[in-house]
């Protein structure tokens, strides 16, 4: 009852307040209904319902804003209605000032990572409680800025986003960090930075120190460094590097990673993985994730550019994990093409081959295609098709992906999606092969609301998107969720 | 009580969304660091009479399907009052792609890089890509979200008509 008063309350300050001209206030709205099967539930079909709400407001260089999230089942101890994330901020052209729950890197994220997974509601098999997928900060930053340099002083309590919101605040937020960070623009577009990091959980106290250069080379390369030190524990340290340029047609991106025992409490930094991310579903899916605990390697990225608009895209990964006297190498060779066929039919092709000692998957090897094709003014056919295979254990696995999809002048989408397995895990008993039919549905309502709805059997396990990877559960049975903004 | 405390805050946030009709949302100025490292902010970037502004990151496919597109809407229009400015969302893992990726695609208007994609979001929009366009008081007036083969042609028609 608290909660809704509260709710109540800011709205009505809201609408109060923006009626002023020079104010606004505005929101949006994600609801989302689940009824089917989860694993390890005993109820079946489940029925569960999640709402999350952004409410903001904004009064020239000040703003303010809310997140309510709810989740409910017929079981009351996952159950709550959270005011998950409160925030205020001012902004001009040289300040910036932070309270409350917000998100920050520094650097590249070797010693602070936070984020927002859009549209990613998560369920742990643990903790069976449906939050969104996100790590953000709660505290205070106060930064100054102008062309020529930046100094930003924050202090905050990060999310250990396993924990659902039915947890308290001390324990979802036991990590907590203060920073003092700087960069200087020392000669034309070269920039150096310099982070002091402090970081404490339960007691346990560290000091890090970060430096970062980056900047132009002979006009046509960037390069980016960055090194991140524990000030007493000489053992822990991230060195991170690229440098990417183009010459003619080709354009390329170097990256290298050193990552030893720098993984910060449950996980408040994220060292870039320098490894490539995958929407392809089945390479997504196995997608190599850091362990910054002890791992280094390189990746190459090249993209080449026909005069007719076609892409050629190489990628070739290599992480090595070291654990006592062992050594496993992670490598991946990635072709891509994308291009276009008499102007109707646009399409991407891909090949990749990869070793994964650490999964214990040797030569897998995955290839598809993705095609668009233009039917008439309004209306595309949208064929996919993937396959891949590999060896654990000397047994062979087959994993394959189907997809059929319609889509109208932008505003419905349909697609029928089969997906096949014949991976010992997942595969039943008296079955040599698994199968996960399902049919997607998007119907663009208008600019600011779109409904989405799926039915059928859906392939839980690794996921990976804008650069997070994390686990999502098998479900099977029908979810609805409609997204606003007003 | 929980109970009671869902439907009542359930019924209030709909309540607002069904029946709030707000005005035009209007865009603030806000500073990103371009390809080049350099600080700079819409007010220097905007168009006399449209601002185009794309949403976009390096892994996603439907983003860099519709780059060039863009870029020749923008190749066409520029001298008419209007700019555009890709804003990348990429984070750390991907970050370092971003001036490649526009190399490569030969992306003529300026890219920003948002590492916590805090425009984004403080606009509340969900999709990549998503495409905003701003009239000359920096209030939105048209918005795209995703991106499949034909849609340029809607929002070309879209700044045609805008810049009547």
């Amino acid at each position: 009852m608290r909660h809704a008063l509260r709710i109540f309350c800011f709205i009505l300050s809201g609408f109060l307040f923006s009626t002023n001209l020079s104010a606004q206030f505005r929101g949006s709205n994600l609801l989302e209904v689940q009824l089917g099967k989860l694993p390890n539930e005993t109820a079946d079909p489940f029925p569960s319902l999640y709402d999350r709400t952004i409410l903001n407001y904004q009064y020239g260089p000040l703003r303010a804003s809310t997140t309510i999230e709810q989740y409910y089942t017929e079981y009351s101890d996952r159950n709550y209605t959270s005011f998950s994330q409160f925030s205020l901020q001012y902004m001009t052209k040289h300040w910036d000032i932070k309270l409350g729950n917000m998100y920050e890197t520094l650097g590249r994220g070797t010693l602070l990572r936070s984020f927002e997974i859009r549209g990613a509601v998560l369920e742990d098999l643990g903790f069976r409680s449906r939050s969104y997928f996100h790590r953000d900060i709660l505290g205070g930053a106060v930064k100054y800025r102008t062309k020529k340099f930046s100094v930003q002083l924050m202090r905050g309590d990060v999310l250990n986003n396993l924990l659902p919101p039915v947890f308290d605040r001390s324990e979802r937020r036991s990590d907590t960090f203060n920073s003092l960070s700087a960069d200087y623009k020392y000669y034309k577009k070269h920039k150096l930075g310099l982070v002091l990091f402090n970081f404490t959980k339960e007691g346990d106290d560290r000091n890090f120190v970060s430096t970062s250069l980056k900047g132009p080379l002979f006009g046509k390369l960037n390069y980016y460094v960055e090194y991140s030190q524990g000030i007493s524990e000489r053992d822990q340290f991230a060195i991170y590097a690229s440098i990417n340029g183009f010459a003619g047609a080709l354009s390329y991106s170097l990256e290298y990673k050193n990552y030893q025992n720098i993984i910060l409490g449950s996980g408040v930094n994220e060292p870039p993985q320098a490894i490539k991310e995958q929407t392809y579903r089945t390479l997504n899916r196995s997608t190599h994730v850091s362990n910054p605990l002890s791992e280094d390697g390189y990746q190459i990225d090249l993209f080449y550019s026909f005069t007719n608009g076609s892409v050629l895209n190489f990628n070739h990964a290599l992480a090595r994990n070291s654990f006592g006297s062992n050594d496993f190498i992670f490598r991946q060779f990635f072709l891509e093409l994308s291009s276009q066929v008499a102007k109707i039919i646009e399409y991407k092709a891909f090949i990749d081959y990869s070793i994964d000692p650490l999964k214990g998957e040797e030569d897998r090897l995955s290839a598809g295609l993705y095609s668009d094709v233009k039917l008439n003014q309004k209306l595309r056919l949208l064929p996919e098709i993937e396959y891949q295979i590999f060896s654990r254990s000397g047994t062979n696995v087959t994993n394959a992906y189907y997809a059929i999809g319609l889509n109208y002048n932008s505003q419905i989408n349909l697609s029928l999606q089969l997906e096949t397995t014949t991976d010992p895990f997942l595969v039943e008993d008296n079955q040599v092969k698994r199968f996960y039919p399902g049919i997607n549905m998007r119907f663009k309502l208008n600019q600011k609301n779109t409904i989405l709805i799926f039915g059928g059997e859906r392939r839980g396990g690794p996921a990976c998107s804008a650069g997070v990877c994390y686990e999502i559960l098998d479900f099977k049975g029908i979810e609805a969720r409609w997204t606003t903004r007003f | 009580m929980n109970g009671v405390a869902a439907k009542l805050s359930l019924i209030s946030i709909m309540t607002i969304i069904i029946f709030y009709s707000g005005t035009a949302q209007h865009v603030t100025d806000f500073s990103l660091e371009n390809t080049d490292n350099e600080l700079v902010s819409l007010e220097e970037l905007k168009g006399d009479k449209l601002t185009v502004i794309d949403f976009w990151a390096t892994w996603c496919k439907p983003c860099t399907k519709a780059m060039p597109k863009l870029n020749d809407i923008y190749t066409s229009y520029k001298d008419q009052g209007l700019n555009m400015i890709g804003i990348s969302c990429d984070g750390p893992r991907s970050i370092s792609k971003v001036n490649m990726v526009s190399q490569s695609l030969r992306i003529d208007y300026p890219i920003l890089k948002d590492i916590d994609c805090e425009v984004m979001n403080a606009y509340q929009f969900e999709a990549f890509p998503t495409l905003i366009i701003l009239d000359e008081e920096q209030n939105i007036v048209y918005v795209h979200e995703g991106f499949v083969s034909g849609d340029e042609t809607k929002i070309e028609e879209e700044i045609a008509a805008l810049l009547k």
